[in-house]
């Protein structure tokens, strides 16, 4: 098994050992906590389309992160 | 042999590479020690897919040889109209700018490259939308390790915009004394208690700011970390920066601001139409290419010097809601001349940074071809005391070209700031303006505003 930590020092910046440690702390609950949520963003995609034939194409899971964003439109072409 | 001068006081830190200007032209140098990432981003597909995409700046490779031993290529970027710092934007165009770093991060891993550094300073508002400009800051991705960049994001953006959103908008000024970002354990100490019913700020800045602290005194502690990290919980966990940053909205940048100026001044829309016809000619007689817009509320009369043919207005104001609604009529219009700033004139932005050299003053980023000052003399010099000659003197060293307002005593803003204070004002009159500003400038033209006791006059530096 290749260690995270290894040599996380040969990065330019600090990346902070708390930080990084902390990335590996959370990496388990943060993507339950994304499957969850792109699971629950795709059961009401499934669900809008079941009520309006115009929303019948599906969202597939995790398509809300790619959104503009509200402000302006900074990475859309 | 380059010159130190000719490298840019804020590219030292990356082995990399570095930013120098010669003959006004910026260029980059790529270093051998950026040799693979570099022909990585290339090769890829992945610097052609974000230039495409607008989401970095495109650049030429150069035939001439860098400086030193260690040059490996010379790139000449598309050159910026302007540079501004994140302690001068709206909030909106720091959230943007954060999207963008993530967004680029996430094209980028899916190239088999990440970004090494997420900095704020990273990201420039270019023809009327947010660019990332360090072509050096990818490298090779390794699946196995956590984003080293990650402490740096939360820092120069989850927690200014979290504070300006929860907190207080002004707190977005601690980016001016924290130049690396505010410190997350200050950050999380700052913010109200109900946001840690917010995940994300929970995670990302109170729990992330009490294993910055727990840890500090103990790197060895990384080498006896045996957890795996793989390419889907680096996902996750910029799914959920993502998620946390989109969430964050300040309520004061949502007001309307279609009738501000008819709201706070003394004009009818028919004396602002005519003040802003004789701008407009003013300005039309200096031609100039680019224009410093000092008070520009919500940039109107900015759009006016772009409609007048100046490629790039700067457009300052002190008020973050203006700043705040200015930026998303740029955004919303993909308005490429317009840069709206936030900027303290009493207090200029300075020289930040190590040696003083980092980050460029407000004044070395000038001068401007033009400076348009208009309904400000009287905040300078009766809210703020400055004497006239002083006020002269400061606007010379901006600008060539001078549209200035004089407003005399009598009119109901001068009065209204001297309500409640003792008028020790007695030499702000127009003869005492036009003496003291004769001192810098040459007055071509004058001419007084329909309606107003105000009056726009022409000025050029001596």
């Amino acid at each position: 098994m290749t260690l995270a930590g290894g040599d996380a020092l040969m990065a330019y910046i600090d990346p902070g050992t708390g930080s990084y440690l902390f990335q590996m702390l959370i990496a388990g609950v943060l993507s339950v906590h994304m499957m969850i949520r792109n699971i629950r963003i795709w059961l009401l995609a499934k669900l809008a389309g079941l009520f309006s034939k115009a929303g019948a194409s599906s969202t597939s899971p995790g398509q809300a992160d790619v959104q503009p964003a509200e402000t302006g439109k900074p990475t859309q072409p | 042999m380059m010159s130190i001068a000719e490298r840019c006081g804020a590219s030292f830190r990356d082995p990399g590479g570095f930013v120098f200007r010669r003959e006004g032209v910026y260029y980059r140098q790529v270093n051998d020690a950026c040799r693979a990432d570099y022909d990585l981003l290339m090769s890829s597909g992945l610097y052609s897919k974000l230039t495409s995409e607008g989401l970095l700046i495109p650049h030429e490779e150069e035939p001439a040889p860098g400086a030193g031993p260690s040059a490996y290529k010379v790139i000449r970027p598309r050159q910026l109209a302007f540079v501004g710092y994140p302690y001068e934007w709206s909030f909106s165009q720091l959230k943007d700018a954060a999207l963008l770093t993530l967004r680029v991060q996430k094209i980028a891993m899916a190239a088999g490259l990440s970004l090494k550094d997420a900095s704020a300073y990273n990201v420039q508002l270019h023809e009327g939308r947010p660019i990332f400009i360090d072509t050096l800051s990818f490298e090779k991705y390794d699946e196995t390790k956590p984003w080293v960049a990650y402490r740096q994001f939360c820092q120069h953006f989850l927690a200014p915009l979290a504070l300006m959103a929860h907190k207080d908008i002004r707190l977005g000024q601690l980016l001016r004394i924290y130049i690396d970002g505010i410190p997350l354990p200050l950050a999380s100490r700052l913010l109200p208690w109900r946001t840690v019913w917010n995940i994300g700020l929970t995670i990302h800045l109170h729990l992330h700011a009490r294993s910055q602290e727990k840890y500090a005194d103990n790197p060895r502690s990384l080498r006896q970390n045996n957890r795996p990290f793989r390419r889907p919980h680096l996902e996750a966990l910029l799914g959920s920066l993502e998620t946390t940053i989109r969430r964050l909205r300040w309520r004061g940048g949502d007001t309307e601001w279609a009738d501000y100026y008819e709201a706070n001044n003394n004009y009818g829309a028919e004396g602002l139409e005519a003040k802003a016809r004789i701008v407009g000619r003013l300005l039309s007689l200096a031609q100039p290419r680019t224009v410093w817009d000092l008070g520009a509320n919500t940039g109107r009369f900015s759009r006016v010097a772009a409609q007048a043919g100046a490629s790039t207005v700067v457009s300052w104001d002190i008020d973050p809601s203006c700043v705040e609604a200015n930026y998303r009529q740029v955004t919303r219009h993909r308005e490429s001349a317009i840069v709206p700033l936030l900027l303290d004139l009493t207090n200029p932005t300075p020289s930040l940074g190590w040696a003083n050299a980092e980050r460029m003053s407000m004044a070395e980023r000038g001068p401007a071809d033009a400076v348009l000052a208009l309904g400000l003399i009287y905040h300078l010099a009766i809210g703020n005391n400055v004497p006239l000659p002083h006020v002269a003197a400061f606007l010379a060293r901006l600008g060539r070209h001078l549209v200035i307002e004089w407003v005399p005593r009598e009119d109901s803003q001068v009065m209204r700031l001297l309500a409640s204070r003792k008028d020790v004002f007695s030499s702000y009159t127009q003869s005492a303006f036009e003496q003291s500003f004769g001192e810098f400038f040459r007055i071509e033209c004058s001419e007084p505003v329909p309606g107003t006791l105000r009056t726009l006059y022409l000025m050029k530096t001596l």
